[in-house]
């Protein structure tokens, strides 16, 4: 009995192991990373879908990878260089990876003549927010920039009037403070549901428009401890510290997207998307959307996902054709149809089925004027953004100075990308 | 082939091996190897996505190093030693915890009916996902709306008390005493209850009789009977205590802080985690994670040496 056992589990053992050693004729494909949850795959295998229906030499299969898990898969098989041929990427990672040869340089097929097309019709800067130093290491698909959703209802009860197309800052506060109501000494209405702490696209976008200046040009200098920044910034802070119109970090973290339409804030910042959660049902009160506002002139940030193309792949024609296929005007009338994210196709959106999307052409007009003079925000290191927001966190406490804290932030800036 | 399979099927310490064979190999590739490979990353410097570089004591140089800067001695990496500190501080509520623990064990070790139901109730939080507990906490110490300061504020009002609620979790003074709030309360009647509760049960009833005849009051049976009887389960449960204390923190910092406000919450195993997956400073995390480990085997080891000459066994 012992011994039976005894070769059972070598037997077994043996199998297990020699298990791991198959190997399997590789099929001619390529593979596409894309993040997501059900919604967001099901809307990619659309696209792979409409492209592989095109009879491709090479045809592509999708890899759905959750949101919370992506970045960690990517630095996996990154670092085992095993990446897929395709990933959907942020453009500060594909500027980041690709200056450090992990992505192939796509000028080879981007200054080709068959492009040429798509890069006129696309939204400006949209390719130099994915470009280092010439090289192209990805090509948008869809793009974003932020605005001011307002609860109309709020506005009237109050007798504030709704924000205009050229509103400045000074009217926002002017606005905000005026929404933010107290009851028993507690805040029970805010004017604004969030307040960005961490220099994202709300804080830049003030501070640039206001005349401020957040980088040199050549990217190597933070220049936020200059006295013109700080001062911007001391008054940037005033709208949460001194007139409270926004909730602390903490309430923030728990419900940026729910102060505003559980009727607890007159305005919130958002992108086009906003829209898909505002025309749900049981929202029960009026809203409207407004352009960032502007100071001495008015700056928008803008974002984009892009398709980049491992260097590892080992078909790069291939994975060209379905990123190009992706970023022309069949894949982007698949990948805006039905969808709030704008289109990279500037003609494209003023298709009625852009301007009509969920009915609200007011909305969608104002989101698609906003992207014209829209910029890329700033690649920036983690770990500078960590320390930002930490800097920013301490003056939100009342432990520290602006002043301080800019010096801090500028002293230990160290750039992203080596031009 | 028959003679072999024979000769190995008789002998008993062969059969043995390969019984831990699986678990072994398992523990070969999965933490031994890791352990190795994290050893060898704390001399090089590694992004992940380009190859690493050997740079000798350099990542220690950075980390525990110290250099002048306008006539004043600054560490090289003084983030690090703040999460020491904010670690360090956490650390305090080891204590608290033991004590809140062997409470709840004394009074879960009473006669009582339906003790069973208590001692199941406080041993509930030890059986829940952690995830889930951070959480619920986020929402009970949100400073605007969650539960502890709905609760405070109307304490506060019932007494006229003219003051700010605490900005749990929002306030970098406020947000360690609101996660450690949160430790204790899972911590009493956790693992560490169900140990006490063992322990108390443990000891023999005609110590107590003895010391009543001798006239001493609840307080002096507790003093001399009570602890030195479990002062080894006390023994093992700050030893393990403070090993996790210097280990611990990275959940609470994942889900509900991200670290802040302002680092208040960011201990070294997320400072870890930051380094080695945020940052991309692979090389660095792993000569903090040695670095950590060699503290904690000292810190275990003064324990063992000292601590032990408490302990009545």
């Amino acid at each position: 009995m012992k011994k039976s056992l005894i070769i059972f589990g070598l037997l077994t053992f043996v199998i297990l192991a020699l298990a791991g050693c198959s190997s399997q004729p590789q099929k001619k494909e390529v593979v596409v990373m894309w993040w997501g949850d059900a919604y967001n795959a099901a809307f990619a295998q659309k696209l792979i879908d409409a492209y592989n229906a095109t009879k491709p030499e090479v045809p592509a299969k999708l890899i759905a990878v959750p949101h919370q898990s992506y970045n960690s898969k990517l630095l996996s098989q990154a670092a085992s260089k095993t990446l897929p041929d395709i990933i959907l990427l942020y453009p500060w990672d594909a500027q980041i990876m690709g200056s450090k040869a992990v992505l192939l340089p796509l000028n080879k097929y981007t200054d080709q003549q068959d492009f040429a097309q798509i890069k006129k019709d696309m939204w400006p800067r949209l390719l130099s927010a994915v470009t280092v130093n010439g090289n192209v290491y990805a090509v948008p698909i869809w793009t974003w920039s932020p605005g001011i959703y307002y609860n109309k209802d709020m506005f009237d009860a109050a007798g504030v009037e709704y924000p205009s197309k050229n509103w400045t800052w000074d009217e926002f506060i002017d606005k905000a403070r005026k929404l933010t109501k107290k009851k028993n000494g507690r805040i029970v209405q805010y004017g604004l549901d969030s307040i960005d702490m961490g220099m994202g696209n709300f804080m830049l976008s003030y501070l640039v428009s206001n005349g401020g200046t957040f980088l040199s040009p050549d990217g190597t200098k933070c220049l936020l401890s200059e006295p013109k920044n700080i001062a911007i910034l001391e008054k940037y802070f005033e709208m949460e510290l001194k007139d409270g119109i926004a909730p602390k970090s903490s309430a923030r973290s728990n419900m940026t997207q729910d102060v505003f339409t559980a009727n607890g804030a007159a305005m919130r910042i958002g992108g086009r998307d906003g829209i898909d959660v505002l025309t749900k049902r049981g929202m029960k009160f009026n809203w409207g959307a407004a352009p960032m506002p502007r100071g001495t002139k008015i700056v928008p940030f803008q974002t984009a996902m892009n398709l980049a193309i491992s260097a590892s792949t080992k078909y790069p024609d291939g994975a060209w054709a379905f990123v190009k296929f992706a970023s022309g005007e069949p894949g982007q009338k698949v990948i805006t149809q039905d969808r709030s994210d704008i289109t990279v196709l500037k003609p494209l959106t003023y298709s009625k089925g852009f301007e009509e999307y969920k009915g609200r052409k007011d909305v969608n007009c104002m989101y698609r004027d906003m992207l014209i003079d829209s910029i890329p925000y700033p690649t920036l290191l983690n770990q500078w953004k960590s320390r930002i927001k930490d800097e920013f966190g301490l003056v939100e406490a009342g432990f520290k100075s602006v002043e301080k804290a800019c010096q801090e932030i500028s002293r230990e800036f160290k750039p992203a990308i080596t031009k | 082939m028959k003679d072999f399979l024979s000769k190995i099927g008789s002998n008993e310490s062969v059969a043995g091996y390969l019984f831990i064979l699986p678990n072994f190999l398992g523990f070969l590739v999965f933490t031994f190897s890791p352990v190795i490979v994290s050893l060898c990353l704390s001399f090089v410097d590694w992004d992940i996505l380009t190859p690493p570089k050997f740079v000798g004591l350099a990542n220690f140089v950075a980390l525990l190093g110290f250099h002048r800067e306008g006539g004043v001695i600054v560490a090289n990496d003084p983030l690090f030693w703040k999460y020491i500190g904010n670690t360090l501080f956490f650390m305090l509520n080891i204590p608290i915890c033991m004590a809140g623990a062997l409470v709840v064990a004394m009074v879960m070790n009473q006669k009582l009916k339906g003790i069973v139901i208590f001692r199941t109730i406080f041993f509930l939080p030890s059986i829940c996902a952690g995830v889930a507990l951070c959480l619920l906490w986020k929402w009970i110490l949100n400073p605007d709306y969650g539960l502890l300061n709905q609760i405070l504020g109307a304490v506060f009002s019932l007494f006229h008390i003219n003051a700010a609620l605490p900005g749990w979790l929002s306030n970098p003074a406020w947000a360690k005493p609101g996660i450690m709030l949160m430790g204790f309360w899972g911590a009493i009647g956790g693992m560490n209850m169900i140990l006490y509760l063992a322990a108390l049960q443990g000891v023999p009833k005609e110590l107590y009789e003895a010391a009543e005849i001798d006239g001493a009051n609840g307080w002096r049976k507790f003093w001399a009977v009570t602890m030195p009887f479990i002062s080894p389960t006390t023994f093992f449960i700050a030893i393990m205590g403070v090993i996790n204390g210097f280990q611990s923190g990275f959940m609470q910092a994942y889900v509900m802080t991200e670290g802040g406000p302002a680092g208040a919450t960011t201990t070294i195993d997320y400072y870890i985690y930051n380094n080695a997956y945020q940052w991309l400073h692979m090389g660095y995390a792993s000569a903090i994670a040695w670095f950590l480990f060699i503290v904690i085997f000292l810190v275990t080891l003064v324990n063992w040496r000292f601590g032990g000459k408490l302990v009545h066994y």
